[in-house]
């Protein structure tokens, strides 16, 4: 085991797009007299080039948080942050303006990323007119109309405005837009989990078929680990601010090594009644997440913990690799 | 018309008296330049002790069909419901709204997705609870009441009662504001409990506990549950019978073990189908139902999923197909309905529905 737990302990995929290292974010409680709290705590992950890196967590884990500073949209306290072998963090100015057009992002709400006043065809020509990617009303207008096309819309869509779309046509049309400028890394931020499950699963298709056909990665956001099975090639499961498990998506599913990830398993209910029903209640967590603000000693995660043991309140279990890829930060792995 | 009167009369029955019978229930909205038909007939008993289901896509009627049997709607002067809704052998739908209130929140117990919306943010749980007590309950006179709610806080599992009590929703978290509202449809002793969405705002372990607690009052107090769910994972969990709505009439209602086995109806299938799971095979593509439910009173002629059901033939188009017991070969006893043409086929396991569009997404 390696001392510091804040160094990845997997080697990263070959040839990474992204790759954030040692990630800190901390946030001033208001009202807090200098209470902060740490929403990401030495996050390190590494997301291969035309692959999903499936990011699961509940509320407050730092999911979102991490999303946010791969978008620019914040800095960090700490940590690097590696796009396409550049230093990610080190743009500014006009060169960050340009390079913003490689990570586009997808948000929950279609509804708040729209502007109301706006038709979707100007939504996705605006974005196209910014990097300079078709020339011309007549051009921006006919390559929005290709676009929509790509997302499943028939192109007259172009003209509704967002209060005439459906819930999943608006998310198509954000989709849309994010792809208009062929971003090599999309950040989708629990993109499909204010959709009707029938809804949903169409737009879970159609992120997969997106990036087979445009070879773009993706960072996929989930309090849902079952989305996230559909999409995600590697999996890391967020626990107050850190990653407590990692590993291919086979292996999360299969074998998932901490006690949290098995909860979380545990508690998304199946469409299966003699599944749902087995070992039901016993298997769900007691308690909930403790404040960021008032961390317990030792692992964060001990106080809804099962296993928890005299060492887990003594000292914080690194992130360490249990075999082949697979890293789990746990005294008591398995 | 002819074969939806056919769905309104044919009921649902359970082997005991029901503790709330839905008939032909109605619902509609007058727009400014025409009437607009939600709810079309929902004909439904709920069994004391029993848990029911009410699944499908938001815009279904689903959510609409809870408010209208807790006379919710009447506030809104363009609703109007028509049918029947009975509960402990009074019909709710003509009763005078004084004696409707003193019911919903008492003999009816209610709780709402969004637990921090339905408290009140400046008064302290506690008092929250102690007014449903008053209001409804049993206990008389402060000090009962205040046992009464001590007690109300911990069989909602609120660990440290007392202090809790002293608290304001914002000092609670959303799974303990939805105990606490659970809390408080208890404090009236309800028979009956109509929970809409009550877990979609809480993470998912959260979502757990509330469910565990629900089976459990389930288990000790015989209550009746309602539970509203777009979620067919939680379905399967929770429900003794399932009941799919669409486009505001049912399109199937079956025991949970047979609903899931095998559904009867193209759009149960798709609901679950569609269900995005951990634990499936490593298959990545989601067989997803086309289109979307449609608008309120944009209803196609015929069966009102034909638009976006992969089994249409030309009579779907002409007839909507009434809810009727599925063939006594699947069904012996009878429980098993559904409205569609091609529910034979299907429940034979003649027709595979999803498997074209599973190949060749859009």
């Amino acid at each position: 085991m390696t001392e510091a737990p804040v160094t990845p302990a997997l080697a990263p995929p070959a040839a990474p797009v992204v790759e954030v290292r040692d990630l800190v974010k901390s946030y001033r409680v208001r009202g807090g007299r200098g209470l902060a709290v740490r929403a990401l705590d030495g996050v390190s992950l590494a997301v291969g080039d035309r692959s999903t890196y499936g990011l699961v967590g509940e509320s407050g884990c730092g999911k979102t948080t991490l999303g946010r500073l791969l978008l620019r949209l914040e800095r960090p306290d700490s940590g690097q942050i590696t796009f396409d072998g550049q230093d990610w963090l080190a743009k500014r100015g006009e060169r960050l303006r340009v390079a913003r057009k490689d990570i586009q992002a997808v948000f929950q709400d279609p509804l708040g990323s729209l502007d109301p006043r706006r038709t979707a065809g100007y939504a996705i020509g605006e974005a196209l007119r910014a990097h300079g990617l078709a020339a011309g009303k007549g051009g921006r207008e006919q390559r929005a109309a290709e676009l929509l096309a790509q997302v499943g819309l028939a192109p007259e869509l172009a003209r509704r405005h967002p209060g005439e779309l459906s819930g999943g046509q608006r998310q198509r049309v954000t989709i849309a837009r994010a792809i208009a400028v062929q971003p090599k890394f999309v950040v989708c931020d629990e993109a499909t989990s204010a959709l009707d499950v029938s809804v949903q699963a169409q737009i879970i298709n159609l992120l997969i078929d997106l990036q087979e056909s445009l070879g773009v990665s993706y960072l996929f956001i989930s309090h849902s680990l079952a989305a996230v099975r559909h999409v995600a090639d590697r999996v890391g499961v967020m626990y107050l601010g850190r990653i407590v498990e990692e590993a291919t998506a086979g292996r999360i599913f299969t074998a998932p090594q901490h006690p949290y990830t098995r909860a979380l398993l545990a508690a998304a209910p199946v469409p299966d009644p003699a599944a749902a029903r087995k070992g039901l209640p016993a298997g769900h967590l007691g308690g909930e997440v403790p404040s960021a603000t008032s961390l317990p000693s030792g692992c964060r995660f001990r106080l809804r913990c099962p296993r928890a043991e005299a060492i887990c309140a003594a000292q914080e279990p690194p992130l360490a690799e249990l075999a082949d890829g697979h890293a789990v930060a746990c005294h008591f792995p398995g | 018309m002819a074969n939806e009167k056919a769905g309104i009369e044919r009921t649902v029955t359970s082997p005991e008296p029901p503790a709330l019978s839905l008939r032909g229930l109605t619902v509609s909205y007058r727009a400014p330049d025409r009437e607009l038909e939600l709810i079309t007939g929902v004909s439904l008993d709920i069994g004391p002790g029993e848990i029911v289901c009410l699944v499908g896509e938001s815009g279904s009627g689903k959510t609409l069909t809870g408010r209208a049997v807790l006379g919710l709607l009447r506030r809104n002067p363009r609703m109007r419901v028509g049918g029947s809704v009975t509960f402990g052998g009074r019909e709710l739908t003509t009763l005078p709204e004084g004696k409707l209130r003193r019911i919903r929140g008492g003999q009816i117990g209610m709780i709402f997705q969004d637990p921090a919306a339905a408290l009140d943010p400046v008064i302290r749980v506690g008092d929250q609870i102690a007014e449903a007590i008053a209001a409804h309950g049993a206990a008389a006179g402060k000090r009962a009441i205040r046992d009464r709610m001590v007690e109300l806080l911990s069989q909602v599992g609120i660990t440290d009662p007392e202090l809790r009590a002293r608290q304001f929703p914002h000092e609670l978290s959303g799974g303990m504001c939805q105990r606490v509202l659970i809390a408080i449809a208890l404090a009236g002793d309800p028979s009956l409990l109509i929970a809409d969405e009550p877990t979609t705002a809480l993470d998912v372990t959260i979502q757990a506990q509330v469910l565990d607690l629900l089976a459990t009052l389930r288990a000790e107090r015989g209550l009746s549950i309602l539970l509203i769910t777009h979620d067919m994972g939680i379905a399967a969990q929770m429900a003794d019978r399932v009941v799919v709505m669409y486009a505001g009439a049912l399109a199937e209602v079956a025991p949970v073990t047979a609903f899931f086995a095998r559904p009867g109806h193209p759009y149960s299938l798709g609901l679950v189908q569609a269900v995005p799971r951990a634990d499936a095979p490593r298959g990545r593509r989601l067989p997803a139902i086309p289109g979307s439910v449609p608008e309120a009173g944009m209803r196609p002629p015929g069966c009102p999923f034909q638009t976006r059901c992969p089994l249409r033939l030309d009579l779907c188009e002409q007839e909507a197909p009434p809810l009727e017991a599925a063939a006594a070969r699947h069904d012996a006893t009878g429980r098993h309905l559904v409205a569609c043409h091609r529910s034979a086929e299907l429940l034979d396991g003649r027709l595979s529905v999803w498997s074209a569009i599973t190949a060749g997404t859009s």
